[in-house]
């Protein structure tokens, strides 16, 4: 029994939004809000190390970067109970072009994309609320995270990438979880229940289910904490658990890349011993995409705490963080280490005493000694790393510094510099896409700004 | 000779953002909402089409279909953001029959309506009143197009490469709608009958990307008979990757030809002189300036109107444009001389008596000696980009006989709503890549005096 939990999921869930939208579409008395947002942005990676990945034709030192998009979308209140939401968005980029030496073929990227379709019932119960939410939508439970974090719904767990960048659609109000959400809340209480759909990475369509608790324990301070069984109800578990062999003359998926000769793409293969003849005595090892994440966060607000007000800012001195494990079973060569599978980032907001809306410096430790790229899982599903020959262990360390501030209202300036987990994927002339991180030691970093208008 | 290494786009954008930061209008709580939205289907063939050295679009039909939809929010008389996207779907044109195997299947492509908001400072009466005057910014992406009398030739300030000085129409291109176009700044000042625009375009369209071109326009009204204009455009003047934009080598990945002047990347070898050793070497840029001059004559407001007749009938209209400026023996080889780098058009609309919004006759001349193709500007897996003009393929027709051209174009609304328009035209038209090779066939459809083709559009909106 391979597809039979997801398959019959899918079908509730098909039968649920088939039900909710017979039923909202009964009433008669719509309220529809219209919104929307376009931007303009541009920048430059400044500084890239990696000359494995990045080189030579990805060489993308003085890149620059460039892209303009539009979403709109509207809102509908059907009664006081039910509302539903739909926006769709295109953009247009130029992305990073690669070594002067490839520039010849850079063009432009068009991506249409859907920005929110959900419906949503919200209802009181006794002192506490209950809010159900089904389709795809925007879902952020540290909103305080400008780039670094998030990693409970972020990335894998084999292997442990992190996901970050200017403005990831994670941290704007753009469509980011496939699935449901409940939400139970009471007093400073939050409860949130995830049923998520993958959409990200190969393979699609596996179903995740997180659970993310907050708690207001004081107006100065919010601590959180989540769970989630990553890929817990796959769609096809051969796909993500491949067991010894990965070997598929259809697909061309084989356990030995034979582009680079490494192998380990569906099972490890670790020497244990040498026999008394000399023979290495290997342990076929296999695993799975599967596992879990757990989080825990926090909030602190010290202006609250001390009663501190003008001149600061409200968003002003504001002390966050959050960290996480990246999965509990150590597997050898790439997973021994439980203390190498957890980030930890530190965030503050500076004093920017109402010039800036915000000015966060975030700080990140990951101390994973694996090559942060997930080629090999994009590739041939597999849950091992991708192995090159560079040091991986100096790109602990990340940071970013974000401004913002709204002007006229609506019109809103924001700019970045960082070495965060930035990904180009690849110069336009490799004809393939590429999933290394374009900033791997601490002499790396990129600037952006961005100029959104909203309504 | 070394190569111009301009200032770096940091420079430019920082006055921007600087400005932008000066914009103090508060906005309201609840924007003034209004919803817009179009679609529109197209058809029309290529009569004739005398070069077929490539493909052969003799008797192609053209059809396209679309939809959008925008959004604009108004939150005070200062401060309007409008979004709008929009879908197309359309074929590459099949070629004769043993060009694509007979397949051609539709594509679909998303674009961007206008991406934008408009701070205005300040608006005194109404554009062409003569009096009062105004003051706005727009950034984003956005519709600009300085010479509204214009239906399909023209505008060739801010349309196309300088160096080679390729003229871009068609029918109903974006240029003449209000489609984005732009993607940078611009700013609008009116000051009774003078009107002055400065753009700051970030180039996204044409190889290499990202760079900054600054323009200037400026107009003047002569009451309701006459309006004047002139325009620079300082194109590619800032480039973000100057070894890209001002080449100094042979090339990045050793694809220089040398087998033919117009094989090579970036240079022009000029072999008059004595010998080997006295060739000269230039290296070509893709930066250039370009000059513009238009205007407009409404007869019938010489006469204080005549009842009979439409807004735009008996409008006398016209644009001469120079495309590029440099003189240097490389330049006047490759891009002849100024009588050869001037677009000169001129348009009059046709009395249509109300029975039609405008029924309007272009006539181009342009005596560029070179092909009128844009191939060297599309990304390739093999050499690079290039400000030297396309090699002609063997048996292409003279590009003496493209000089001409010439287009009638007529539209009439339907109520508020719908709004037909149809051309038969021998313009600049490109196929826009093939099937299995997007980058290939951007040279002009139509190549000699007896080419045409005609197409028809019903759009309706809201």
């Amino acid at each position: 029994m391979r597809a039979g939990i997801p398959l019959r999921s899918c079908a509730w869930f098909g039968t649920m939004v088939v039900a909710l939208a017979c039923s909202a579409a009964a009433q008669d008395s719509a309220q529809v809000q219209y919104k929307g947002a376009a931007w303009l942005q541009v920048g430059r990676i400044e500084h890239s190390s990696d000359k494995v990945n990045n080189g030579p034709y990805n060489n993308f030192n003085k890149n620059w970067q460039q892209g303009s998009g539009v979403q709109i979308a509207s809102t509908t209140r059907v009664g006081p109970e039910w509302e539903g939401a739909f926006g769709l968005g295109a953009s247009v980029g130029h992305n990073a072009r690669g070594d002067l030496s490839v520039a010849n073929n850079q063009y432009p990227v068009w991506s249409v994309f859907v920005s929110e379709a959900r419906l949503t019932y919200a209802a009181p119960v006794g002192d506490s609320k209950l809010r159900w939410t089904l389709g795809f939508f925007p879902y952020n439970y540290n909103p305080e995270v400008r780039n670094l974090g998030l990693y409970l719904l972020r990335g894998m767990v084999y292997p442990g990438v992190l996901v970050s960048g200017f403005e990831a659609r994670h941290v704007s109000p753009g469509a980011n979880i496939f699935g449901g959400w409940g939400r139970y809340s009471r007093g400073g209480f939050t409860n949130d229940l995830l049923l998520i759909s993958e959409t990200d990475t190969r393979p699609y369509f596996d179903l995740s289910l997180a659970d993310v608790v907050s708690w207001q324990a004081h107006p100065a301070l919010q601590v959180g904490a989540g769970v989630n069984f990553y890929r817990a109800l796959p769609r096809d578990r051969s796909l993500i658990a491949p067991g010894k062999n990965c070997d598929n003359s259809f697909s061309n998926y084989q356990q030995v890349d034979p582009s680079t000769g490494s192998g380990d793409n569906c099972a490890i293969f670790d020497t244990v011993s040498v026999d008394t003849a000399g023979v290495a005595v290997v342990d076929t090892v296999t695993g799975s995409l599967q596992g879990t994440k757990v989080m825990g966060r926090f909030r602190l607000d010290p202006k609250l705490l001390f009663g501190w007000g003008a001149p600061f800012g409200k968003q002003d001195l504001v002390l966050y963080g959050e960290a996480a494990v990246l999965g509990f079973k150590d597997y050898p060569k790439y997973y021994e280490n439980l203390a190498e599978r957890i980030p930890v980032m530190v965030g503050l907001n500076l004093p920017a005493f109402g010039l800036l809306d915000r000015l966060a410096l975030e700080v990140e430790y990951y101390g994973s000694k694996n090559h942060s790229d997930y080629g090999k899982t994009e590739t041939y599903y597999a849950w091992t790393p991708r192995v090159v020959p560079v040091n991986n262990a100096r790109d602990d360390w990340k940071w970013s510094l974000y401004a913002s501030r709204v002007i006229a209202g609506n019109l809103r300036l924001s700019g970045q510099v960082a070495n965060d987990h930035l990904r180009t994927f690849g110069a336009p002339s490799l004809g393939f896409t590429t999933y290394a991180e374009a900033l791997t030691t601490p002499r790396d970093w990129y600037w952006m700004l961005k100029l959104t208008s909203f309504f | 000779m070394t190569p111009r290494r301009p200032a770096s786009l940091l420079r430019l954008s920082l006055p921007a953002l600087a400005l932008l930061c000066l914009l103090g209008a508060p906005a309201s709580a609840a924007p003034a909402i209004t919803m817009g939205g179009e679609g529109w289907v197209q058809y029309g063939r290529i009569v004739r089409s005398t070069d077929t050295s490539t493909f052969d679009y003799n008797g192609d039909f053209m059809r396209a279909t679309a939809a959008q939809l925008s959004l604009r929010a108004r939150f005070s008389e200062k401060l309007e953001v409008g979004a709008g996207l929009g879908a197309m779907e359309r074929h590459f044109l099949l070629g004769g029959v043993g060009n694509n195997g007979g397949r051609n299947p539709v594509q679909v492509y998303p674009y961007i309506v206008e991406a934008r908001f408009t701070s205005t400072f300040w608006n005194g009466g109404e554009a062409g009143e003569g009096s009062g005057s105004a003051l706005r910014l727009t950034g984003g992406f956005f519709p600009y197009n300085y010479n509204p009398d214009v239906k399909n030739l023209g505008l060739y300030l801010l349309r196309g490469p300088v160096y080679p000085g390729i003229v871009v129409s068609g029918f109903e291109t974006r240029h003449v709608l209000p489609l984005a176009n732009t993607l940078g700044f611009h700013l609008h000042h009116r000051a009774g009958a003078f009107e002055q625009d400065f753009i700051l375009a970030s180039e996204h369209e044409l190889y290499p990307l990202f760079d900054v071109s600054p323009a200037y326009i400026a107009s003047y009204r002569f009451g309701k008979v006459l309006r004047v204009g002139a325009g620079v455009n300082f194109y590619h003047l800032l480039p973000v990757a100057p070894r890209l934009t001002n080449p100094d080598t042979l090339a990045y990945n050793g694809s220089d030809d040398a087998s033919a002047p117009l094989n090579r990347s970036w240079i022009y070898v000029d072999t008059a002189g004595p010998g080997s050793a006295d060739d000269d070497t230039t290296y070509l840029s893709f930066a250039g300036t370009k000059l513009m001059a238009n205007a407009s004559l409404d007869i019938k407001a010489l006469f204080g109107g005549l009842p009979a007749l439409g807004p735009e009938d008996l409008k006398l209209y016209g644009e001469v444009a120079l495309i590029g400026l440099d003189r240097r023996k490389a330049y006047q080889a490759l891009y002849g001389g100024y009588s050869e780098r001037m677009p000169v058009m001129v348009g009059f609309n046709f009395p249509a008596f109300k029975m039609l919004d405008h029924l309007s006759l272009e006539v181009e001349h342009y005596g560029a000696r070179f092909r009128d193709d844009l191939k060297r500007y599309q990304a390739t897996n093999s050499g690079y980009p290039s400000p030297i003009p396309a090699a002609p393929p063997a048996g292409a027709p003279s590009t003496a006989r493209d000089d001409w051209k010439w287009s009638l174009h007529a539209a009439r609304s339907l109520g508020a709503s719908v709004r037909l328009s149809a051309q038969i035209a021998n313009d600049h038209t490109r196929p826009g890549g093939k099937l299995y090779d997007p980058a290939g066939e951007w040279q002009s459809i139509f190549a000699a005096p007896r080419d045409w083709y005609w197409m028809g559009k019903l759009a309706f909106f809201f």
